[in-house]
């Protein structure tokens, strides 16, 4: 009697510009760093006319498993409490959501997208002619968001963030405000999108993420010397959460904030001095109608938290049996938690820093 | 043989300049009493101390700074404002050769052109030194306004607790440490 060793599959083959394809694609998921991908992306690569559909299963392979490990990893295994419909429910994302609601579709767009990165120079094309940014789907969505935040911190952001599709990506303008021009983030309802299933599941799990990220923006403004620079740092960052905030609420979804709260924890412990805000801002020779505006640019986050102040009152007038008692009940979970009562008493005392009529 | 001719171009300025400056913010007034009920002590107090009602505002003009205050927000705006008259003038000579350069129609109108922007430039710088010294004296007027409407927020709060007080019992007795600006009422219920 023989025994037969069972048959592995055949290796895929795929030709060069297909590997250089999924290494851009291993480097936006995060499974290579992106350093590894850089010579791909700035040199000009010959476009096959299509991709084989190896590759094809090889890009599905990628994403399916990929997106699900950043999503999970980025911070959908904490237990948290969220809201589904009128109910708080609490565990890990796989937990809290049904598995149909979890799918996110990637349209032949997210291909167009990857093709456009390995074959073309970024700025000698500032957008891919094939991508139609009315047709994405969330994952394609994603998809751009990923890319974006893998590149941000190289020289190639400044040429993908022209590009239609990077500059509507509320995902990315959420995590990094800087690089959004106010027109394209002001207007909430284009939120809408994101604050329902399965987007909303992503934001639910990276919520940390978004704390930190935040965290650093306000950090790195202590380094800020040039008055303009903080102004339109200041302007959008106020597009961005005042867009943003309206829309949790409109959609009743204020569980969301939570990174706000998590960020205001840690930024406004008794150590903070507004010196952590303004210490370099160099206002020699302004007027004081320019000094106020650096001032208050610098202090946008301080001003927003102040502002949701209300939302504790809002949280207080709602009786068991009203509309939104179990949000409320969640809020007043998460002020607690967070310590949020004394980080808003620790942002006014320094707005009053920052105010030319308040005593310090 | 070239001829030499001389040009003399004389240019003034008169213009009046003006610096501005202003801040606006806003009040940090509990609200105790019912909103109106809050802007009516706040409007009484401010008026007390030399502010004119001007339609739904109140306004303090000083020497070199305006303070208004709408009681109904709260919201204080202060703004200097200063003007200086500038009168400008300089002269300049100049030679040429009437077989060398442009010509001394064209000499002069450079001539003038040239003056003309020079002067300009000394008028932005004087405006600039106004703009900085209008923003000293804005700077000057909010040391002093800081401290004067710290005590209108406290007397107008302490005269809202009584009232409010008042609405609530029978008021037995109030105390006040002017220095410190505590406040206690005893209420009997």
């Amino acid at each position: 009697m023989t025994h037969q060793a069972p048959t592995e599959p055949p290796m895929p083959m795929v030709s060069r510009f297909e590997a250089d394809l999924l290494h851009v694609l291993d480097g936006i998921l995060g499974r290579a760093p992106i350093s590894q991908t850089l010579s791909i992306l700035v040199r000009r690569n010959r476009r096959p006319r299509c991709l084989s559909p190896a590759a094809v299963r090889l890009v599905e392979d990628r994403l399916r498993k990929g997106v699900m490990a950043i999503i999970a990893r980025g911070g959908g295994w904490h237990r948290e409490r969220h809201l589904r419909g009128d109910a708080i429910v609490e565990g890990r994302l796989w937990e809290r959501a049904k598995p149909d609601s979890l799918g996110l579709t990637f349209s032949p767009q997210t291909i167009h997208w990857l093709l456009w990165l390995t074959a073309d120079q970024p700025d000698s094309d500032p957008t891919p002619p094939e991508l139609d940014p009315d047709e994405l789907t969330l994952g394609d969505e994603l998809v751009i968001f990923l890319t974006f935040r893998a590149l941000e911190r190289t020289s190639l952001v400044e040429r993908i963030r022209r590009t239609q599709a990077v500059r509507h990506n509320l995902l990315a303008a959420l995590m990094f405000p800087e690089h959004f021009e106010v027109r394209d983030v002001s207007d909430p309802s284009a939120w809408k999108r994101w604050l329902e299933a399965p987007a909303i599941h992503m934001l639910e799990a990276w919520q940390r993420p978004l704390a930190d990220r935040w965290i650093a923006m306000e950090r790195s403004k202590a380094q800020i010397i040039r008055p303009e620079r903080m102004r339109e740092l200041g302007e959008r960052q106020q597009a961005v959460l005042s867009a943003f905030t309206k829309a949790c609420q409109a959609a009743g979804r204020r569980d969301v904030l939570r990174f706000l709260w998590m960020a205001g924890q840690r930024l406004l412990d008794d150590s903070a001095t507004i010196q952590n805000w303004i210490g370099s801002l160099d206002v020699q020779g302004l007027r004081m109608a320019e000094r106020m505006e650096c001032y208050r640019a610098a202090g946008v986050m301080l001003y927003h938290w102040d502002g949701l102040a209300s939302q504790r009152a809002w949280a207080e007038s709602l009786g068991y049996f009203d509309d939104g008692y179990q949000a409320s009940q969640l809020l007043k979970a998460d002020w607690e938690r967070f310590g949020v009562e004394r980080s808003l008493d620790r942002a006014r005392q320094l707005i009053r820093r920052l105010e030319p009529i308040s005593s310090p | 043989m070239s001829r030499a001719y001389r040009i003399a171009v004389r240019e003034g300025v008169q213009r009046v300049i003006r610096g501005e400056d202003c801040v606006s913010s806003q009040l940090e007034l509990l609200e105790i009493l019912p909103r109106e009920e809050m802007a009516a002590l706040l409007e009484r107090e401010l008026i007390a101390r030399g502010f004119a009602k001007e339609g739904d505002v109140v306004v303090r003009k000083g020497e070199n700074e305006t303070v208004v205050v709408d009681p109904k927000t709260g919201e204080v705006s202060v703004s200097s404002q200063l003007s200086e008259e500038v009168n400008v003038e300089s002269e300049r000579v100049r030679t040429g050769y009437d077989d060398m350069g442009p010509g001394r129609e064209e000499t002069e109108r450079r001539e003038r052109e040239s003056l003309r922007e020079e002067l300009n430039k000394e008028v932005e710088r004087r405006e600039e030194a106004l703009n900085r010294k209008t923003t000293d004296e804005l700077e000057k007027a909010l040391g002093n306004l800081r401290s004067e409407l710290d005590q209108v927020v406290n007397r107008v709060t302490g005269e809202a607790l009584k009232q409010k007080a008042a609405r609530l019992g029978n008021v037995k007795r109030v105390s006040q440490d002017n220095e410190t600006g505590d406040m206690e009422i005893i209420v009997e219920v």
